[in-house]
């Protein structure tokens, strides 16, 4: 099924900080892993990440540093940081909390 | 950067996005991170066995249209204003004309007349450095770190042989901001091993110290102190420079104490702060009139152009007291929360750069304002014995356009986050 844009912007952000918080990721694992646990449903075009992870930095949420992980060649990894934690926390709730009234709404019985 | 030469279908793609982040100092690394992935990309068709080529295009077209990725990144690396640094800074030059203006038309001040008009001037100059700062690219620092601390020193060596006259405003004070730049500049990008950081190290912890001591600046050694702690604990040297200044530190402070103890007029600062109600009419006279000032304002304060005529040196050192006096005080805890804000607001931005230059250049800046806010504060109500250190922004001096610089630097840092690399390592 194809999710519609809109739906997925706002929340691309908790998918990738929720991944970091695991442990630090570059790009194309990020991508891979939220493929993967979202059971094919989330496909990304791939170049949109960048922009989104790059914003995050800026907002100091999370923080990059290069790496040969395990003896590959050099990569760009990201790790969450304090900030970035709380403000995970608050769209984690913020989330639970749109959903529980969304599926009220709608009356959604059987999940 | 080899795999883009190698292959001219990544590195168009990459023109494509690149040609819309209009910061060209994020390009290299913006190149480098999304090759990689094309590359990981690529890798994974190949493993499924698609012919080179065509896993190339796959992956260059599972990327996404280069426009709207380049437009995306171009959001992410544009220039950032610290607004509510530059708010409080604001709030407190217009505090200090206020103050200056209160201080001439009440007469309150023995000269008169032109606090206001000096003050104004030295606002006026000191924005347009703080523009110059604002604009300029600090990384020049990483080269001429050096030579700028060698001429602040020959200043101070110049300053401390003529002989600044002992009361008043000095420039001697308003040196040790002048070495935060170069000590950071020093202090960064550097190994810290061998034996020219180690003379590097002691020749800039011990020169300016002396000459300080010679001029009688005995708050100005101190203040240096402070911002060579501050500057080189931000740089994060070897562990064994920081015990070696810490042993220094414990070695000075013991001389420092035997200095005071030794000099009759600094151990008389002391005595003074302790029992000055002892002495009202001579010695305690400033702390005596800066409390009595204090203690009278009540909620509201005696009237917002109330003269007043005892506060020795009302348009310096005492400027607090006097505006609480007549303002009252809920405007004296107003005015403390806007300062302290202010240093807040630092030590914010120096927890939102990644340059290291960057964080340790501001955390040199924070550390002279927040002694300097702070120290004044505290001194004039009572809390701290009495040394010449105004409030900045709001004391009158020349030294205004020094701190308005400092600031329009701190925000040129600020400014430059997200048009920098990040460090690869």
């Amino acid at each position: 099924m194809n999710i519609s844009k809109e739906l997925l912007k706002g929340s691309t952000e908790i998918l990738i900080l929720t991944l970091l918080d695991r442990s630090p990721m570059y790009g194309y694992e990020m991508i891979a892993a939220i493929e993967r646990e979202s059971g094919g449903v989330f496909s990304f075009k791939e170049g949109t990440l960048y922009p989104i992870l790059h914003t995050l930095e800026s907002e100091g949420h999370v923080e990059s540093f290069w790496s040969e992980g395990d003896g590959a060649r050099k990569r760009k990894y990201y790790r969450i940081t304090e900030t970035g934690m709380r403000y995970l926390k608050a769209r984690q709730s913020e989330w639970a909390c749109f959903r529980t009234a969304v599926d009220r709404v709608i009356g959604a019985t059987n999940t | 950067m080899s795999y883009e030469r190698e292959h001219p279908t990544v590195s168009a793609y990459l023109d494509g996005v690149c040609t819309w982040v209009q910061c060209r100092e994020a390009h290299a690394e913006i190149r480098a991170e999304l090759a990689c992935h094309i590359r990981d990309l690529t890798e994974a068709a190949l493993a499924e066995g698609l012919p080179e080529a065509e896993a190339l295009a796959r992956a260059v077209a599972a990327m996404g249209d280069p426009a709207e990725v380049g437009r995306q990144l171009h959001q992410a690396h544009r220039p950032r204003t610290e607004w509510w640094l530059l708010g409080a800074a604001t709030a407190m030059v217009l505090l200090g004309l206020w103050a200056m203006y209160a201080v001439s038309a009440t007469g309150s001040a023995f000269e008169g007349g032109w606090f206001f008009t000096r003050q104004a001037l030295w606002s006026l100059v000191g924005l347009a450095g703080a523009a110059a700062a604002y604009y300029a690219d600090y990384r020049l620092l990483r080269r001429w770190a050096l030579p700028l601390y060698g001429l602040t020193l020959l200043a101070l060596l110049a300053l401390t042989i003529t002989g600044e006259p002992q009361l008043g405003h000095r420039w001697t004070d308003a040196t040790p901001l002048l070495f935060a730049p170069a000590l950071a500049g020093l202090f960064t990008g550097r190994e810290w091993k061998g034996l020219g950081t180690w003379a590097l190290f002691l020749g800039t912890l011990v020169a300016p110290v002396p000459l300080y001591l010679a001029a009688h600046a005995n708050f100005a050694a101190g203040e240096y102190i402070v911002l060579f702690g501050a500057v080189l604990l931000a740089a994060r040297p070897r562990i064994s420079f920081i015990a070696a200044f810490g042993a220094v530190l414990a070695g000075t402070a013991g001389m420092g104490f035997w200095h005071i103890w030794r000099t009759p007029y600094l151990l008389a600062r002391f005595s003074v702060w302790l029992h000055a109600w002892d002495d009202p009419q001579d010695t305690g006279y400033q702390l005596v009139q800066s409390l009595k000032a204090v203690r009278s304002a009540g909620f509201w304060g005696k009237g917002v152009l109330t003269p007043v005529n005892d506060l020795p040196e009302v348009h310096a050192e005492f400027i607090f007291p006097f505006l609480v006096h007549t303002l009252g005080w809920v405007a004296g805890a107003a005015i403390g929360a806007l300062v302290l804000f202010f240093v807040v607001r630092l030590l914010y931005v120096v927890r939102r750069v990644r340059d290291p230059l960057g964080t340790t250049l501001v955390v040199g800046i924070a550390a002279v304002f927040a002694l300097e806010c702070v120290y004044n504060l505290l001194m004039t109500l009572g809390l701290m014995p009495i040394f010449g250190v105004g409030l900045p922004f709001v004391s009158y001096g020349a030294r205004q356009v020094l701190y308005m610089m400092a600031v329009g630097l701190a925000l040129s840092v600020f400014r430059r986050k997200d048009l920098l690399p990040a460090p690869m390592c």
